[in-house]
């Protein structure tokens, strides 16, 4: 119970800290938070994909659905914001059912490329059907959200609303993952015969966990379409369907707060080398070498930062070797290194 | 569309056709040996379009010499990489992928610093023009077909009549049975990426004389191999000819027909259709 | 999760200081004038990105050997913040974003038709003087004031087709292909327009995908239409090399033309010399090199050890900056662009100005005498310098 209250008010106080950073951090940081934030909703959402086990690289696409949507929906018809963001993520949802529910009986391999399908596809028809979205030419104009009527006209309000989309959407993907449901998809993506021989309907809820996340990044794209204002289709490719996938990698498969650490850290990381004079010439070449160095290095990602420090530290304060044997038992391993939840 | 043109086309589809087979077969080994998709696939072909630049081009060494210096060196890079990324990662198939990404994007951001920034070109190894069917066909895109074949037949002997290939069959069966047989898995392996990198880099050197060099030529032939696999099915050389064949035919007949973009889409919802319902395309087998 | 928590506040924390101490402080010193490039340095675009930063940091330097720009008795000098936009969208309007934001810059220059189109607004909000060098249709206009478009577009190269017309009536059918986006279509679109007044008949339109290396499908299709002379417009020199080299191996005997702006010597080693002869290019001159072309290959090559004919026309910017700020003798963006719609300047073909009302209803376009050639045993040979069809 202590370890719960601490664990939120250490929360409270990142959020705190956050929004002063926002309202006093100017366009610059306003601009560059609210696409961090927008990443971070993007990876959290592919989780739930990978949480079954899937290897999903066409999340773009569904952001590309939702972005264009939302963006069609406010500047030809006048929606208001509210509904157009809605819009646009129920339009992702559902071109995400329609295209997740046949390809759910892939596996591995085979279901991530038709994803990357999938992601080309889209791309292509956007690209096509100049009429309805300026294909090529780029869509511009886009209105900016608005809330209740009220246009959130500067930076700093609209990376306040994706501050407010990104902690809604995280609270609802945490309580899903440590619900019943969190229980069962993660059944499935350890072992998903397992779990159909024990009468899970493992297709059933792939879908659900690939519809939900579609459903955010519907979100994610429509938030993108109206805040960036400009709509481009090569921007949702197979590239940043793989970033996003690389932001849960690097960050940490294996928990909650994986991709939030890896899309916080890899979305900045540009910024940092495009700041230093010496790197900015080479910024793609440092990115690749820091994303290379984190697979290597810290193969659970880096949320196995913190672990890893700790182990090292505790094994400076043991000096005096210890009498335990060299070759351990698993179950030697995991009584030293304690709770693994920290 | 005139009959004319319908031939024509044709033709020029199964020149694009012996181009893409080329670019497939490096991409086919490794993903059906290690299931890995490679994705540094177009980066070693942009390499090893590169060093037939450098040796070739600038240094004035024989072409052939050149080739084969091109698939040794890149093949060893292709050992480097199993063994300081595949091996220590220790084969899970998504930090894998990610790691390849890693890779394919620092070489190609750092072609541009080394390689400069300016298209680069290659002479012409054979010279001549042919006519074939009213389609004028140069000697340098014919000689693809029958360098295509060798190699093919050459990566066949090797999967299906050596030791080497028949313990790479064994470990893509059942890696921990091929062991208890004594089969070093990782010798194998480093063999089957160098192999892999070696074909890769290969086919980049028979485009460089046709098309021209750039660090990013490497993704149009990837993601073209990509489709070939697909469609041909997992590790199935005749899959990949096939494969090849299909999609010179799309994109040539149907690109004249209604242009590019809906040639490429409807190759990807070709690829769409077959993983639903043949994922193993026209050949694979069940893994 | 505490640790994973701490972990990330952190990283927060590092990321701020890392960025908060960027380049964008040390230089607040007061005399320093700076000017933003937002450009393609890496990625396929790079050809062009690369000496649109070099070429502006060129003249830059010579200004500032000279002790600097003077504006009312106080020596400034000029400085170059450049950044990579990898012709990304997101980095496009990131970096612009910087500029303006953190760097403080008012005056910048933008590379690339879409990244333009994606910064409009922003840096109209921001009342930033822009110089780019970008195609993007609508983008002179007059609800863009402080958007000064400093290179040659299709509606003042088009002109060339009227001395085609005169010199070379045996030309009649003509086909175009160009790059699949806005730079590509609007640069057909305005020259289908002009070509088909002067009386040509345009049997064919392709459009391809950056990235394409093999344009048989196509080209079988537009040759089939026989085809006098085809425009390769607003493509870059990789592509053009290829698509001239395929359509002389499927037979091809006619002229090609590129009123955009292209290296011929690029083009030349993928097509071949010999499938090059009678091109025509805007733009591109080897030989003969005006004096002051001549000078400027020397110093460029001198400080980047690698020569590229794009930097020519791509210190424009630079050079309408420089005199603007000097007529001016003012830093705000607004009295420098009363300067530029005023004023004549010089840049490396003669004499500049930005005009265009008539067309655009602003002046807000560069024009000048623009060169162009003929390609002559391998050569481009410089035909004649044209003005556009409006001043």
């Amino acid at each position: 119970m202590k370890s719960k209250i601490r664990t939120v008010t250490l929360l409270a106080v990142v959020l705190l800290a956050l929004l002063l950073f926002i309202a006093l951090g100017g366009n610059y940081y306003a601009h560059l938070l609210a696409l961090v934030f927008t990443n971070v909703i993007l990876a959290s959402s592919l989780r739930l994909s990978i949480l079954c086990g899937q290897l999903n690289i066409g999340h773009s696409a569904f952001m590309s659905v939702g972005a264009y949507t939302s963006a069609l929906l406010a500047k030809n018809l006048g929606v208001p914001f509210e509904l157009s963001l809605l819009g646009g993520a129920l339009l992702a949802t559902v071109v995400g059912i329609v295209m997740g529910y046949p390809s759910l009986r892939l596996r591995g391999v085979y279901f991530a490329m038709v994803t990357v399908a999938f992601v080309e596809a889209i791309r292509l028809i956007v690209q096509i059907w100049v009429s309805l979205t300026r294909g090529m030419s780029g869509l511009s104009g886009i209105p900016k959200p608005s809330l209740l009527g009220m246009v959130l006209t500067t930076k700093t309000d609209q990376c306040y609303l994706a501050l407010g989309l990104m902690v809604v959407i995280l609270l609802i993907l945490y309580k899903l993952e440590y619900s019943r449901l969190g229980l069962i998809w993660k059944s499935i993506g350890m072992a998903d015969n397992l779990a159909l021989s024990l009468g899970v309907n493992v297709a059933a809820y792939k879908l659900l966990a690939f519809a939900i996340g579609c459903f955010f990044a519907g979100v994610a794209g429509a938030f993108y379409a109206h805040f960036v204002r400009f709509l481009f289709p090569p921007t949702f490719d197979f590239l940043m369907a793989t970033n996003i996938l690389v932001y849960n990698y690097v960050g940490g498969r294996g928990h909650f707060w994986g991709p939030i650490v890896g899309a916080a850290f890899l979305s900045w990381l540009p910024e940092i080398f495009r700041g230093s004079e010496a790197t900015r010439q080479y910024e793609t070449i440092f990115f690749a070498i820091t994303m290379l160095l984190t697979i290597l290095f810290l193969p659970g990602g880096l949320i196995t930062l913190p672990g890893k420090l700790s182990d090292l530290f505790r094994r400076r304060a043991e000096s005096v070797p210890s009498s335990a044997p060299t070759v351990m038992t698993p179950g030697q391993r995991v009584a030293i290194q304690g709770n693994p939840k920290g | 569309m005139t009959l004319a043109l319908l031939i024509q086309s044709m033709v020029i589809g199964l020149s694009l056709g012996s181009i893409y087979i080329l670019m497939a077969l490096g991409l086919t080994l490794m993903f059906g040996m290690m299931h890995i998709i490679n994705f540094t696939h177009g980066a070693v072909y942009m390499l090893g379009a590169f060093v037939i630049y450098y040796f070739f081009g600038q240094w004035g060494v024989p072409y052939v010499l050149a080739f084969f210096l091109a698939m040794i060196l890149l093949g060893a890079f292709g050992f480097v990489i199993e063994r300081c990324i595949y091996r220590p990662i220790k084969g899970g198939i998504e930090p894998t992928l990610v790691a390849l990404i890693a890779v394919t994007t620092f070489v190609q951001a750092i072609g541009y610093p080394v390689f400069g920034t300016l298209d680069k070109h290659v002479p012409t190894v054979f010279h001549g023009m042919y006519s074939i069917l009213g389609v004028g066909i140069s000697a340098e895109r014919l000689m693809i077909i029958p360098i295509a074949i060798v190699l093919v037949l050459g990566l066949y002997l090797f999967i299906n009549k050596t030791k080497m290939g028949a313990a790479m069959r064994a470990i893509e069966q059942d890696k921990e049975a091929a062991a208890l047989q004594g089969v070093n898995v990782n010798v194998v392996n480093a063999l089957a990426f160098g192999v892999g990198f070696a074909l890769a880099a290969a086919s980049g050197a028979l485009m460089a004389p046709i098309f021209k060099l750039d660090p990013m030529m490497g993704e149009q032939p990837l993601l073209k191999a990509f489709i070939i696999i697909i469609l041909g099915g997992l590790g199935s050389i005749p899959g990949a000819i096939l494969g090849g064949l299909i999609l010179g035919q799309i994109d040539s007949i149907v690109a004249t027909l209604l242009g590019l973009e809906p040639a490429f889409l409807l190759s990807f919802v070709f690829i769409i259709l077959l993983l639903l319902f043949k994922p193993t395309g026209l050949f694979g087998h069940e893994v | 999760m505490q640790r994973v928590i701490s972990l990330l506040s952190l990283m927060l924390c590092a990321a701020v200081a890392i960025t908060a101490s960027g380049p964008g402080q040390v230089n607040a010193a007061d005399n320093v004038i700076k000017f933003g490039v937002s450009t393609p340095l890496s990625g396929p675009a790079a050809a062009w990105g690369i000496p649109h930063k070099q070429a502006t940091e060129l003249v830059f330097d010579e200004v500032n050997s000279q002790g600097g720009i003077e504006i009312g008795g106080k020596k400034y000098k000029l400085e170059v913040v450049a950044y990579d936009h990898k012709y990304v969208i997101a980095e496009g309007v990131a970096t612009v974003n910087r500029l303006i934001s953190k760097d403080e810059v008012k005056y910048l220059s933008i590379l690339g038709g879409a990244v333009a189109k994606a910064n409009e607004e922003a840096v109209n909000e921001a009342g930033a003087l822009t110089l780019p060098l970008a195609y993007a249709e609508g983008l002179v206009s007059p609800k863009n004031p402080l958007i000064f478009h400093s290179f040659p577009a299709p509606p003042e190269t088009t002109t060339f087709w009227k001395w085609v017309k005169e010199h070379h009536p045996e030309i009649k059918r003509l086909a175009t292909i160009s790059p699949n986006d806005d730079t590509g279509w609007w640069s057909i679109k305005v020259e289908t327009q002009y070509t088909e007044k002067l009386g040509y008949e345009t049997v064919a339109k392709e459009f391809f995908e950056r990235g394409l290396t093999d344009f048989n499908p196509i080209l079988l299709r537009m040759l089939a239409q026989n085809p006098d002379i085809i425009s390769v417009n607003a493509a870059p020199a990789g592509s053009v090399g290829l698509i001239i080299k395929q359509a002389r191996e499927l037979g091809f005997k006619g002229r090609f033309i590129h009123i955009g702006q292209v290296d011929t010597s690029v083009v030349s080693g993928i097509a071949g010399k010999q499938n090059i002869e009678g091109m025509w290019v805007h733009g591109y001159v080897e030989t003969p090199l005006p004096e002051a072309l001549k000078s400027w290959k020397e110093r460029y090559t001198k400080k980047y050890g690698e020569w590229n004919a794009t930097s020519i026309d791509f210190a424009n910017p630079a050079f309408a900056f420089v005199a603007a700020v000097k007529k001016a003798q003012s830093l705000e963006p607004k009295k420098i662009a009363q300067a530029l719609q005023t004023m004549e300047f010089d840049n490396l073909w003669g004499k500049a100005h930005f005009g265009g009302k008539d067309y655009y209803g602003i002046s807000n376009q560069i024009i000048y005498a623009m060169p162009f050639s003929e390609v002559k045993d391998g050569v481009a040979t410089m035909i004649v310098q044209l003005q556009p069809p409006h001043n």
